[in-house]
């Protein structure tokens, strides 16, 4: 192994957490030089220095030398006034100022030199700087995949063709676009926001995935509480950006009265009466329509989203050759995300290749002055009659683009395993006797969610009756029909349709029920109770059903603990309570413990000497397992031990289906977070940004419900 | 890859394949980095220590352990470093504090470490293969089994070795000579020994086991002094699978 061995080693490796952009070391922004990557870069030299892309010569260039060298406020304008064409340059500010330095530090060259070479050069600078950090941004996305995506993008045809052969520049937008997504992935709101609306500065078409990333900010359930500050960047931050064109009326005129916005009411079904329908608005309203009905969306259903979203916009208009690049990055992420990743790279490549073909017959190209070739005008041109075949190339590549968008959808939407659970809110149920650590549990779980995502219902306030009233005298609190059960099962079922309930809360302290208020249902509904699972059909609608039991010398002395000191009642009432409840307990409370997927019991170490009538805190404690159908029991065991260093011991297994084990030790919540990143990464798309793990027992009942839940939700997903 | 070796020497199937755990298995740096980072801002919370100090200090502590340890495996004790470093401070000896700080250091180590490409589908490939497998690595037995539980390797490979089991860090012979034991390497066995320092990893294994070394360059020109020197582990895998059919 090799140990950092002086300071000045450790220095250069170590940044702080949070440096100037976010943490970001230089080795982040570095790429494995494979031989892949070394190709790469190889064709896109030799691909600058050898063709002068028809775009860039006529058009992109002399607009930046002409505005270089005459500044003007609105570069746009100046340029059309000086007679300069009036589709020179149909993108915005930050366009204008990604390409800038570098041409202009080619043209103080080319003044030195006398030639017109680094001009050029500093203008294919710029696409390769973007093209370089769209790649970085990939890598960094699809971290444990570097290796792929130095295949299927850094070889990608269309990005190749299209940059530097034929000499687009939608790779910068992309580039911005790409690092919006990236910042989103982190989290960084302000970053995220500020890249996307650098994105639609560069080229206004980027608006096409704004609606896309704006619901991802509010269905999210992680980034919903960045949400806000995301939305209000991206909309301060558009607004400046955009200001210089507003006031321009050349950048307008070339922005929005371009010839590719003409393309967008190409493609339409006549429906009489000299009207029609323009398919392409009704192909990305419905793509963004679908993204909308999906409700919570993940990150990888963002990404399937925008592929289909602009996969969609490609099919329903004869799009120009740069807005395939726009396509790329989720091209990318299909490749790497079907199951068949051969199949993919099989279908991309068609398309790919389709593409190609079908742009070298019908874009214009470039000069070769070193090969002494003039590619400028489209091929087609020299072919003469050759409509058939070209359109059949046409109809291939959009097919396989249908292909492309659908299986993304089947796999991103309909695969995704959240996306399921998602559709609906989790349900959890708790159940057991009072005093058992019901609350303790709900509150612990609740804490794991997102803020105000969790409602939660307590059984105790469908009693039917307050404190002091006559029917007390007969009925303790565990006999079902002192509560009112078909009311609970009811507001569940609303809570579950995401409609709101009317309830009543049971006040501890006065012993009075308080008035009715209103709740809605959320991303969690949490009920606890003695009486959760005594209906079955109150018990179905969980996800996960957790029964909390207790020795019972430690749940007496906990019980005390609470009613007399927290809740103030009288010690000798608290005790005759219990007793009084001992048969209702065994008749209607522990019999839900056979119908629960999860049996919590917390025990003492050592229980001698146990006094009930205590009120000091109990000593170590122990936790006692009952788990149904505990697939992931083995992966836990060995994390448990291995990395928390709890001691474990197996009960033998019986013929009932559940696993037994007893649990004890000292677990720090860091250790639980660690497992849980292990074990169950899909935890990130349930829990909250920050879900709060607890210390201790606390925590491991917490890590085995979400374990438990995930399991259940990939269950439902095979199922359904 | 380069091949230092006689390549007839690779196409012999090994009775069994040896691996260093850090920097060989899984990037040692990056989770080190951000580890030391977390500890030394829990310290600037708590004990005010600033960040330039910490490096000193820990550097001092570092130096200090190991001259006293020299090859021991205790002398790559993160404890008895931040105990030291504490002490250096002037704060005496802090258990709670130097318990802490360890703590933090290898929960922020292992959520940030991963094991290279390809690295379990190569295990997982000599072990479809019947050949037997370690992990021999310096350190404390208590987390490098950590480590190896964490990334899921306890089940793939047959045994593990430690310098605290053997009482010196390689290249010394003794853990050399564990290993040979645990395996049961009959002499003249064939073993591959798959590590990232030519000296620690390979020089050792080939002194005392005989071995074909297997260095893992760390992205630059490395030394000849290993039989085979390779950058990704589908390297390695793709020589294994040539004893699928045997």
């Amino acid at each position: 192994m090799t140990d950092p061995s002086t300071i000045e080693e450790m220095k250069k490796r170590q940044v702080p957490p949070q440096g100037p952009l976010f943490g970001w070391r230089p080795r982040d922004f570095s790429i494995e030089p494979t031989p892949v990557f070394w190709a790469g870069w190889i064709i896109r030299l030799t691909l600058v220095l050898l063709f002068i892309p028809q775009v860039q010569e006529t058009l992109f260039i002399p607009f930046m030398r002409e505005t270089l060298l005459h500044p003007s406020f609105d570069p746009w304008s100046a340029f059309i006034a000086a007679g300069g064409p009036g589709n020179a340059f149909p993108y915005g500010v930050v366009m204008y100022i990604a390409h800038a330095p570098s041409v202009a530090a080619g043209m103080a060259l080319d003044a030195a030199t006398g030639g017109d070479l680094f001009t050029r050069l500093g203008f294919s600078a710029s696409l390769l700087a973007a093209d370089y950090a769209l790649f970085v941004v990939l890598c960094r996305l699809f971290e444990d995949r570097q290796r792929y995506v130095a295949w299927f993008y850094w070889l990608s045809p269309i990005v190749i063709y299209t940059t530097y052969y034929h000499g687009q520049t939608d790779i910068v937008p992309v580039a911005f676009l790409g690092g919006a997504l990236l910042a989103l992935r982190h989290h960084w709101a302000k970053a995220a926001g500020v890249l996307l609306a650098c994105a639609i500065s560069a080229k206004f078409s980027m608006a096409l995935a704004a609606p896309f990333l704006l619901l991802y900010a509010i269905n999210n359930r992680q980034f919903r509480p960045k949400g806000p500050l995301f939305l209000l960047t991206a909309a301060t931050a558009t607004a400046m950006l955009q200001i210089p064109v507003l006031l321009s009326p050349g950048a307008q005129a070339m922005i929005f009265l371009s010839p590719e916005v003409d393309r967008l009411y190409r493609f339409v079904l006549p429906i009489g009466e000299g009207h029609q329908l323009y398919l392409f608005f009704i192909g990305y309203a419905a793509a963004v329509y679908a993204a909308f009905a999906v409700g919570r969306i993940n990150f990888d259903l963002l990404f399937a989203l925008l592929g289909v979203g602009f996969l969609t916009v490609l099919t329903l208009a004869p799009a120009a050759p740069g807005w395939f690049i726009w396509s790329v990055p989720f091209l990318v992420f299909y490749q790497l995300r079907e199951e068949s990743r051969g199949r993919a790279a099989l279908l991309v490549g068609a398309y790919a290749t389709l593409f190609v073909v079908e742009q070298f017959l019908l874009a214009t190209g470039a000069r070769a002055p070193l090969l002494g070739l003039d590619l400028t005008a489209p091929f087609a041109e020299r072919l003469g009659d050759f409509e058939r075949p070209l359109s059949m190339i046409v109809t291939l590549r959009t097919l396989a683009g249908v292909m492309i968008a659908a299986s993304l959808y089947r796999r991103g939407v309909a695969s995704n395993d959240f996306f399921r659970l998602s559709r609906k809110p989790v349900a959890i149920g708790i159940a057991g006797d009072s005093g058992s650590g019901k609350d303790t549990l709900a509150r612990a779980l609740e804490n794991l969610f997102s803020p105000n995502s969790v409602i939660s219902l307590s059984g105790d306030d469908y009693h039917r009756f307050e404190r002091g009233a006559p029917m007390w005298q007969i009925l303790t609190h565990l006999d079902p029909r002192a509560n009112d059960l078909k009311a609970l099962t009811v507001d569940v079922q609303t809570l579950l349709a995401e409609r709101a309930i009317s309830q009543r809360h049971y006040d501890h302290g006065t012993g009075r029920f308080t008035p009715f208020r209103r709740m809605r249902g959320n991303d969690v509904v949490m009920v606890s109770g003695l009486h959760t699972f005594y209906s079955t059909s109150l018990r179905e609608m969980f996800d996960a059903t957790v029964f909390l039991d207790m020795d019972d010398a430690l749940r007496r002395r906990l019980k005390i603990r609470r009613d007399v000191g927290d809740r103030g009642y009288d010690l000798a009432a608290v005790v005759a309570a219990i007793d009084r409840r001992a048969s209702d307990r065994e008749r209607y409370i522990q019999p839900q413990m056979t119908r629960s997927d999860l049996v919590f019991s917390l025990s003492p170490v050592d229980k001698t000497g146990l006094d009930a009538a205590s009120m000091e805190a109990p000593g170590p404690l122990k936790l006692s397992v009952r788990w149904r159908d505990a697939t992931d029991f083995a992966d836990l065991a060995r994390c448990l031990i291995g990395l928390c260093g709890v001691r474990l011991d197996q009960h033998p297994p019986g013929m009932d289906g559940f696993v037994e084990f007893d649990v004890e030790g000292e677990i720090d919540a860091d250790d639980i977070r660690l497992i849980i990143r292990k074990l169950a990464p899909e935890a990130d798309d349930l829990l909250g940004p920050e879900p709060a793990w607890e210390n201790g027992l606390l925590g491991v009942m917490q890590l085995i419900v979400i374990i438990h839940l995930i399991r259940r939700t990939r269950q439902r997903r095979v199922r359904d | 890859m380069k091949i230092n070796c006689d390549r007839e020497v690779l196409t012999k199937r090994p009775g069994a394949v040896i691996f260093d755990l850090d920097n060989t298995l899984y990037d040692y740096e990056h989770p080190h980095g951000k580890a030391l980072a977390e500890v030394r801002a829990k310290l600037g919370r708590s004990a005010g220590i600033a960040p330039a100090r910490f490096d000193a200090l820990y550097d001092d502590a570092r130096k200090s352990v190991k001259a006293d340890l020299k090859d021991n495996a205790s002398a790559h004790s993160r404890l008895l470093y931040f105990q030291r470093m504490i002490e250096l401070t002037g704060l005496r000896s802090d258990v709670v504090m130097a318990l802490d700080c360890e703590q933090t250091y290898w929960r922020t180590f292992l959520s940030a470490a991963t094991l290279f490409p390809d690295v379990e589908e190569t295990m997982r490939l000599i072990r479809s293969l019947g050949i037997q497998m370690a992990i021999v690595t310096d350190l404390t037995a208590q987390i490098q089994f950590r480590k190896i539980v964490y990334f899921g390797l306890e089940s793939i490979v047959d045994h593990v070795i430690t310098s605290e089991e053997a009482g010196a860090d390689k290249p010394a012979a003794p853990i050399f000579a564990i290993a040979r034991r645990k395996l049961d390497l009959k002499p003249g066995a064939a073993v591959w020994m798959i590590g990232d320092d030519a000296k620690k990893d390979c020089e050792g294994a080939k002194a005392h086991l005989g071995a074909v070394t297997f260095l893992r360059r760390h992205g630059m020109a490395a030394p000849a002094t290993a039989d085979v020197v390779f950058d990704r582990f589908d390297e390695v895998k793709s020589l294994v699978q040539r004893f699928a059919g045997q």
